[in-house]
């Protein structure tokens, strides 16, 4: 990837934004508080170096107007751009450590189990009913 | 099993491949286990399960463009373009060994008696030239080679062989899935996956890491590059990958004498063969023998029907999405399906319709996936506002879908229509200055309505196991999983472009033996009807041999 993309000035706005879109609220932080426009920024643009053009340019017509007015105008205007900021935002802010503590997502791992476990749904009764509701499928016709 | 060497790059061999994916594997395993010499042209590479996202934090935004199904937005140079201007659904696929099972979800769902007699059963379409029970020993067969995992018994099927390996585990999204069935008292079953269980065939058991759809950094999801390859290639068949078929040649006599290719170094290069079998999928393969015009064949090779191109079916898709109070851990995997339904997949007639449709159970996904709905997000009302979908209200989405979600996808038959087709784009060309193809393709009034019927069958399934939020998405047009039927097989030359072996009515030592030759699509995921197919007619070529005309 391109070295640090974005000057100190577009993440200071990125991180206004993406407050704007992910504020704190209950045991969730801010975007800002997990650092997505740091870090975080970082990793997303290594991972997404499509998405640089796009945030840049939704950077720049989001200057000088208020997050919500920026936002909601960017929509309409140019969803290319609003999708970047948006993705750049939430795709960081999920990737936090913190972030997945407090949903209780451990990430996509192994979830151990036995393969030769009796399931419940055939000591419980549910795929005894759908045995006894019989078959479904229609035959081959046959031709003489 | 025959062992020889492989053969020498520019050696006319007996037989060539275009493809490396499921059927083309199928194909090359069994024809150089007769010991025939063999060479397959692979225009991607084989995929390396190392490169695969499934384990990388930055997996969700990972999965929506380098990993994409669609070749459109994955953008990679082994990807050729396709143009979908005209389209109402977008191809997915992916270019590598192992074609695109490397991304598929690995639902192991083969066609059902009457998917083989649309025409004696619901009087539209075609009948195909053979049954299901014609089929069924090789089905038999190649779940074995793939290592399916299932619970016997199913009463949507006839009754037949066990599956190698137990059921995957349904979680509790599956359960709660199939809580709603249960209710209603309709059909479900747990889900059958080419996704075993346990260690298989060079395969590791599923350890339910849920990134199946971004390629398996397990090794456990069935793939043709490690169930079939291996094989292959010690019983002497050479696998040339970075090979972009160009066109494939023929004699004064019309019949095929090879490939024209353009090798990984942008060489031009010749594959002779004295027999020619395509499986570049229902896009590619059309592709190539509309790009093969001759003296011979100014319409396309083996075109005299017509029909190459046309009949395209992709299978319209949508999808219902229930959200629970209860705890579901819906980030694990298989995705894979958890559970299965087939209670309208027959035709009933008071529906408004004809045919019907399978639906699979599948886990909601991680956090990211919980802001959108199988790539759409989802807002409230006509004239959408920030704030619908962020800030206060993102915190709540999230809260109350992830780990609490499950997604019913609906597979609806597609009925075949010459005006949905695959063409040369005029101007659209891949990275080797290759004509893309162009795809036309319109969702039939059956298809759509159908898939209405299903949505709201859905909707009381989810419902009736206590959902407390609901969400559809209809006809989404990133779902071209299936690409089926551009090359269809019958009896009749003036109305099929392959008989019932794969061999081209007037070409008899070219073959297409992949999904393109399908005369209707089934409504269920083809990926085991196309192995078992390319066994069938790879078994017919080899019991053949000796007749087998030649250039």
């Amino acid at each position: 990837m391109m070295g640090t993309p974005l000057s100190q000035d577009e993440r200071q706005l990125f991180k206004s934004l993406a407050d704007y879109l992910i504020p704190a609220s209950g045991k969730m932080p801010s975007a800002s508080a997990v650092g997505v426009h740091e870090a975080l920024l970082d990793s997303v643009l290594a991972a997404r170096p499509d998405l640089v053009d796009d945030l840049r340019r939704g950077l720049d017509a989001c200057r000088g107007s208020t997050a919500s007015e920026a936002l909601n105008a960017l929509m309409k205007a140019d969803g290319g751009a609003f999708q970047a900021i948006s993705l750049a935002a939430s795709g960081g802010y999920y990737m936090a450590a913190e972030v997945r503590s407090a949903l209780g997502y451990p990430g996509q791992g192994e979830a151990a189990y036995d393969p030769h476990d009796t399931p419940t749904y055939l000591t419980n009764g549910m795929i005894e009913r759908v045995v006894r509701r019989g078959t479904l499928y229609r035959p081959t016709i046959r031709t003489t | 099993m025959a062992k020889q060497a492989a053969p020498r790059r520019g050696e006319e061999v007996d037989v060539l491949i275009v493809g490396a994916g499921p059927s083309g594997a199928v194909v090359a395993k069994e024809l150089s286990g007769a010991g025939l010499s063999v060479v397959c042209l692979e225009q991607g590479y084989n995929p390396d399960a190392s490169d695969f996202p499934g384990k990388d934090p930055a997996f969700e935004l990972l999965s929506q463009k380098n990993w994409h199904p669609n070749p459109n937005v994955r953008d990679m140079p082994r990807d050729y373009p396709v143009n979908t201007d005209d389209s109402d659904i977008n191809p997915l696929m992916f270019a590598g060994v192992g074609g695109s099972t490397t991304l598929y979800a690995g639902h192991w769902t083969p066609f059902l008696p009457s998917d083989f007699q649309v025409r004696s059963q619901d009087g539209v379409a075609e009948d195909w030239p053979f049954t299901y029970e014609d089929l069924l020993p090789y089905l038999e067969e190649v779940e074995y080679a793939v290592g399916v995992s299932g619970l016997p018994g199913n009463p949507a099927y006839p009754p037949q062989r066990a599956f190698p390996t137990p059921a995957l585990p349904i979680g509790k999204a599956g359960m709660k899935a199939a809580e709603g069935m249960d209710k209603l008292g309709w059909h479900w079953w747990p889900g059958t996956n080419a996704i075993p269980s346990l260690a298989w065939n060079g395969l590791n058991p599923c350890v339910r890491t849920g990134t199946c759809m971004t390629g398996c950094p397990e090794g456990a999801k069935s793939t043709a590059n490690i169930t079939y390859w291996p094989q292959a290639m010690r019983q002497g068949a050479r696998l040339v990958t970075g090979a972009r078929v160009r066109e494939i040649e023929v004699d004064d006599r019309g019949l095929a004498t090879g490939a024209v290719y353009i090798d990984d170094n942008g060489r031009e290069r010749r594959q002779k063969a004295r027999v020619v079998i395509l499986c570049a999928n229902g896009i590619g393969t059309p592709r190539l023998l509309l790009l093969s015009k001759s003296k011979q064949f100014p319409d396309g090779l083996a075109n005299g029907s017509g029909l190459v191109g046309k009949r395209l079916m992709m299978h319209p898709f949508s999808a219902v999405m229930g959200v629970y109070e209860d705890p579901l851990d819906s980030w694990i995997g298989p995705f894979g399906q958890l559970i299965e339904s087939f209670e309208f997949y027959e035709t009933d007639e008071k529906r408004g319709f004809l045919r019907g449709a399978k639906w699979g159970a599948m886990p909601g996904g991680g956090p990211l996936g919980a802001t959108s709905f199988v790539g759409s997000q989802i807002f409230k009302g006509d004239e959408p506002t920030v704030e619908d979908l962020w800030g206060e209200n993102l915190h709540q989405m999230v809260e109350r879908r992830f780990g609490h979600s499950l997604i019913w996808g609906i597979i609806g038959e597609d009925l075949p229509e010459e005006d949905n087709r695959v063409e040369l784009d005029p101007e659209v060309t891949d990275t080797d200055g290759i004509a893309a193809p162009k795809l036309i393709y319109k969702v039939s009034q059956n298809s759509h309505d159908m898939l209405r019927f299903h949505v709201a069958r859905l909707l009381e399934a989810v419902e009736a196991a206590g959902a407390i939020e609901t969400n559809v998405v209809h006809q989404v047009p990133d779902t071209g999983w299936h690409l089926i039927g551009s090359c269809t097989m019958g009896n009749d030359p003036k109305r099929s472009v392959v008989n019932q072996w794969g061999q081209a009515h007037e070409v008899p030592n070219l073959y297409l033996m992949d999904a393109s030759t399908f005369p209707t699509s089934g409504g269920v995921n083809p990926t085991a009807t196309i192995m078992s197919v390319a066994l069938r007619q790879a078994r017919q070529l080899v019991a053949e041999r000796r007749n087998q005309e030649a250039a």
